[in-house]
């Protein structure tokens, strides 16, 4: 798994010169080998990357004209069509994605953003919590987005968000160990939910043995007073 | 009944269980601590993986074994001594010992945390382009750093051109590039925008991933980042934070934030060193003040990292080389850098120009860092190269090499021919800087010379010739260029001299023994050879190996660039003060056009020690020497010397030994001046060497004084001490002038020993 190629290649700004020049070389290689659909997909991701998702769907639609099963294109597709504001088509060709893949992380990750930006929280919740299940390494990045989801699909219920939150930060920390930014955010939602023992207890574990834990006073401080003022805006 | 079995599957049979497994990669190292390394190699067959190491080939009696069948192997060796050296053979159970076993397989294990032991570490940014150009980069780090070599490797980013494909870091890293350095010190990478193209961070997926082995739960110090997109580390007294400029949050509010700030302010290292791939500060190839992750790292992650107490910060991204000033504060764009602001100096850095950089000790904020791009070790390219921020730039091959003794580090940016383009010194107060790169000649320097065609013999190379009535001008000297500085007579003359003699007086001020590299660079036309203190150091390929005279001619070269003579293994020639650089310079022909001359001497390595008596003959429960005394809360570093203010306040400070920790009674003498090795001067009674001798009270030297004491129960001269721990305030010194402070101190029921001693130089 870990050694899978992900052409997702989260290039962006790349200099556009260096993209032009691989583009460029690629449509030589399929004026010669017109065949070559591993070709037509990779300058379709350029083409995306470079921010042409026009372009890039021509290409994918090429492919897709010629073999649907081609590994990963319709999840090429879904960026594609993320990128051209048309999130209902990528959120279908990601749902054919996934029942083809359910194990590309980078797809979770997808349909997460995309069942977020269209409201669906509940999807997106459960987007995360099929990535965190799967044994592909996850970041910390992915915790913090996953608790603020949390956090948000229960606008009405505050607890409960603070609980969804702080169950997939442990849960991000059963799967990535004892993450510092993770920790912190933990912390936060302890002192929102007023378990100020856990919260206590893992500022203690998170900062033991530590030479220098002025930063964690700090921040300790600092976060009791926000939820405090948190609490009395509230009121 | 008997089968019969056709002898070709017999032979198949034999051949596949006589297939030995090849290496394709490696062995490497990795994740290196005070105690343990990773190793690493890849080979054809799926084995079972197995290390072999000991103190020296021939006699690797410890095994660690991994038996799940692998092409990818990794076996971690631990419970390994600080700084031992070790050797080592990679195999499997069956096969045996596949690779090492040798002199080339082995690795010395850094220094304990905190240990303030002189680290060399050599940086490549955008390297991967698996070229010429790489290898020349490469090679001239090898050149230089021949005596000191380095003991692990940074790496910028862009690591693998085009795509970062494993077969990519193939060529751009494992194979004809870098693997014998590989197999000896680890190479600890950050993530570029190419390496991205091929992997993921926040999956961690992808070749850059799959190669490197990083640290995600402070296993090498730091704190835990969870990922191995952005990591820290320790080496030796230096933390060392790793981030991701390219696809993790650059959010100030993000993880990687979160836990910067977190990993800073815990750490007590005495160094803090950033690296990642997209600069804060560029005018290169890429813009600071219009690409995204540049602006990001800048406004975000840099005020964390200052914050913290940061020192140097390194990037890549930018094919080429910028250097900034002494920097605190600027987040902006290029054009809102205001020097009064935002330099903390705006000197060069340089001991021999404006002076080193000076910051606090103890991770103190916003006291200053520099900012270097060097993303030119496998490739340069075109830019403005005009950001105000930077002292040097330039679209110029090379690498960083990077030294941190105790209290100072030194950079320096190499090029691919071997030259040092730029150098700067950052040193922590009170700690005097120790001078580690002279340039005893520079170009344009004047010189005497002599061309009137007659023969000089050999006695004009010796020191003691009396060169006094031949004239003097600046270089570049000789005739038949429009750019020659000093035009000399023989150029107008119909029949030129076959010889021209040049001469040049310098002092060195350091300690000749001390120099690690020392580096000639001539511009010449036609032939040269170079004589240090009347015995040869050099001469250019154009005058043959064998005998010169004066009637020797040198075959054709053209002054058409500087060139670099390695003349390191010839320091021995150098002396402490006066020596005289003399060359010789040969036509082609009685009617050759043109004659130039212009040179510069390079000398690189530490200043020594006080003297070895400066050494604390106090040992610890390991037998380790033990400082105890300090003046300004410094021990003085590596050169054990410290400045201090005219007139300002100075602190002495005396701790017990750990062996002795109630109240040790002490005495610390002073000395007028810096004591030569000659007055070192063992004591009586097993107390150790002092570096000079104490004026005990009527009976030694008249050049030293009592500073304080209750060894005797006596009274200080400054003030009545109390036993250990003891500190004490001078109100100042209203002369500028250097003195060496030592002492003694109890070590346990009738037993001394002499403590370390340290120099102060009161500045004006």
């Amino acid at each position: 798994m870990k050694t899978f190629l992900v052409l997702i290649a989260l290039l962006a700004l790349a200099p556009h010169g260096e993209l032009d020049e691989q583009i460029r070389e690629l449509d030589r290689r399929i004026a010669a080998e017109p065949s070559r659909l591993d070709l037509r997909l990779r300058r379709g991701e350029l083409h995306r990357i470079h921010g042409d998702a026009r372009s890039a769907l021509v290409d994918f639609d090429f492919v897709l004209g010629r073999d649907p099963d081609q590994r990963d294109l319709h999840f090429f597709r879904a960026l594609a069509l993320r990128d051209l504001d048309r999130s209902r088509p990528a959120r279908r060709e990601l749902d054919r994605h996934l029942a083809a893949r359910p194990d590309h992380p980078e797809a979770w990750r997808l349909a997460a953003e995309l069942a977020e930006s269209a409201g669906d929280l509940d999807r997106a919740l459960r987007c995360w919590q099929r990535l965190f299940a799967l044994p592909a390494p996850v970041s910390p990045d992915d915790a913090l987005r996953w608790a603020a989801l949390a956090r948000r699909s229960a606008t009405t219920e505050r607890t409960r968000g603070e609980e969804l939150a702080l169950a997939a930060l442990e849960r991000a920390l059963e799967r990535l160990g004892p993450a510092v930014a993770i920790e912190i955010e933990a912390a936060r939602c302890e002192a929102r939910l007023d378990r100020l023992e856990a919260f206590e207890a893992r500022f203690a574990r998170i900062s033991r043995g530590l030479p220098r834990r002025d930063w964690f006073d700090r921040t300790r401080a600092r976060i009791l007073a926000e939820v405090a003022a948190e609490k009395e805006e509230k009121r | 009944m008997m089968h019969r079995i056709p002898l070709v599957m017999v032979l198949f049979g034999a051949l596949l269980a006589a297939q030995t497994p090849q290496i394709l990669r490696g062995p490497y190292l990795q994740m290196g601590s005070e105690s343990a390394v990773s190793i690493r190699w890849r080979t054809d067959l799926a084995t079972d993986s197995r290390v072999w190491w000991g103190s020296a080939p021939g006699s690797l009696t410890n095994v660690v074994s991994d038996p799940t069948p692998t092409t990818e192997h990794e076996i971690r060796i631990s419970g390994l001594m600080p700084r031992g050296l070790q050797f080592y053979a990679v195999g499997d159970a069956t096969n045996g010992m596949l690779a090492g076993d040798d002199a080339q397989h082995r690795f010395r294990t850094m220094p304990v945390p905190g240990a303030r032991e002189r680290l060399r570490f050599w940086v490549i940014g955008d390297s991967g382009t698996g070229n010429q150009d790489a290898r020349d980069v490469r090679d001239a780090f090898q050149r230089y750093s021949q005596s000191v070599p380095a003991d692990f490797v940074l790496m910028l980013g862009d690591n693998a051109y085009n795509d970062g494909t494993d077969a990519e870091y193939q060529t751009a890293v494992f194979q004809n590039m870098y693997e014998d350095l590989l197999r000896q010190v680890v190479f600890w990478p950050a993530y570029g925008n190419h390496d991205a193209h091929s992997a993921n961070a926040a999956a961690q997926t992808g070749p850059y991933f799959d190669i490197f082995s990083l640290p995600t739960a402070a296993e090498i110090g730091g704190l835990p980042s969870g990922t191995e997109a952005y990591y820290s580390f320790d080496q030796g007294n230096v933390h060392f934070v790793v981030l991701d400029s390219q696809t993790s949050s650059r959010s100030p509010t993000g993880a990687m934030a979160t836990w910067l700030a977190a990993d800073l302010a815990s750490t007590t290292q005495d160094w803090v060193i950033a690296f990642w791939h997209h600069p804060p500060y560029s005018k290169g190839t890429h813009d600071s003040d219009t690409e995204g992750q540049l602006i990001d790292m800048r406004q975000n992650l840099l005020p964390i990292l200052e914050a913290g107490g940061v020192d140097l910060v390194l990037g890549g991204h930018s094919h080429g080389y910028e250097r900034s000033l002494f920097l605190d504060g600027h987040y902006g764009l290029s054009t809102s850098f205001d020097v009064n602001l935002h330099a903390k100096d705006a000197g060069d850095g340089r001991l021999i120009g404006s002076g080193a950089y000076r910051k606090p000790a103890g991770g103190v904020a916003h006291a200053g860092e520099v900012c270097v791009v060097a993303g030119s070790s496998g490739k340069i390219g075109g830019g403005s190269y005009d950001h105000p921020v930077m002292l040097s730039s330039g679209a110029i091959l090379g690498s960083l090499i990077v030294d941190v003794i105790d209290q100072q580090l030194c950079l320096r940016f190499l090029d691919s021919k071997g030259f040092i383009q730029d150098f700067f010194t950052l040193v922590k107060d009170p700690v005097r800087p120790t001078q580690m790169i002279r340039v005893p000649i520079f170009y344009g320097a004047d010189w005497r010379h002599h061309d009137g065609g007659v023969d000089l013999g050999t006695g004009w190379r010796a020191p003691a010739f009396d060169d006094s009535t031949w004239a003097s001008g600046p270089a570049p000297l000789g005739f038949g260029e429009s750019w020659i500085n000093t035009v000399l007579p023989s150029g107008s003359a119909g029949s030129k001299p076959p010889t021209t003699y040049f001469r040049r007086d310098f002092q060195f001020d350091g300690d000749p023994t001390a120099v690690e590299v020392m580096q000639l660079a001539v511009l010449y036309d036609d032939g040269f050879v170079a004589y240090l203190n009347g015995q040869e150091l050099a001469r250019s390929p154009s005058m043959g190996a064998g005998a010169v005279g004066f009637t020797t001619l040198a075959a054709n070269h053209e002054a058409s660039e500087i060139e670099l003579f390695e003349v390191s293994a010839q320091s021995g020639l150098l002396l402490p003060g006066r020596n005289v650089l003399a060359i010789e310079v040969h036509q082609t022909s009685s009617t050759s056009s043109d004659l130039v001359l212009d040179a510069a001497l390079l000398c690189d390595g530490l200043d020594p020690v006080l003297a070895p008596a400066a050494a604390s003959s106090v040992l610890d429960a390991l037998g380790r020497p033990e400082d105890l005394f300090r003046i300004q809360d410094s021990t003085g570093g590596y050169a054990r010397s410290v400045d201090v203010g005219l007139g300002l306040p100075f602190s002495f400070r005396v701790d017990p030994p750990s062996l002795n920790p109630g109240a040790a009674p002490f005495t610390i003498f002073g000395y007028f001046g810096t004591p030569s090795a000659a007055e070192t001067m063992p004591l009586p009674y097993g107390l150790g060497p002092m570096v000079f001798p104490p004026a005990f009270p009527g009976v030694w030297a008249p050049s030293s004084f009592l500073v304080a004491d209750n060894y005797l129960g006596l009274l200080g001269a400054i003030a009545y001490s109390n036993p250990a721990p003891w500190a004490a305030t001078n109100p100042g010194l209203n002369f500028p002038g250097e003195f060496c402070f030592q002492g003694w101190i109890a070590t346990g029921p009738g037993s001394a020993k002499v403590f370390n001693a340290i120099r102060m130089r009161v500045l004006p």
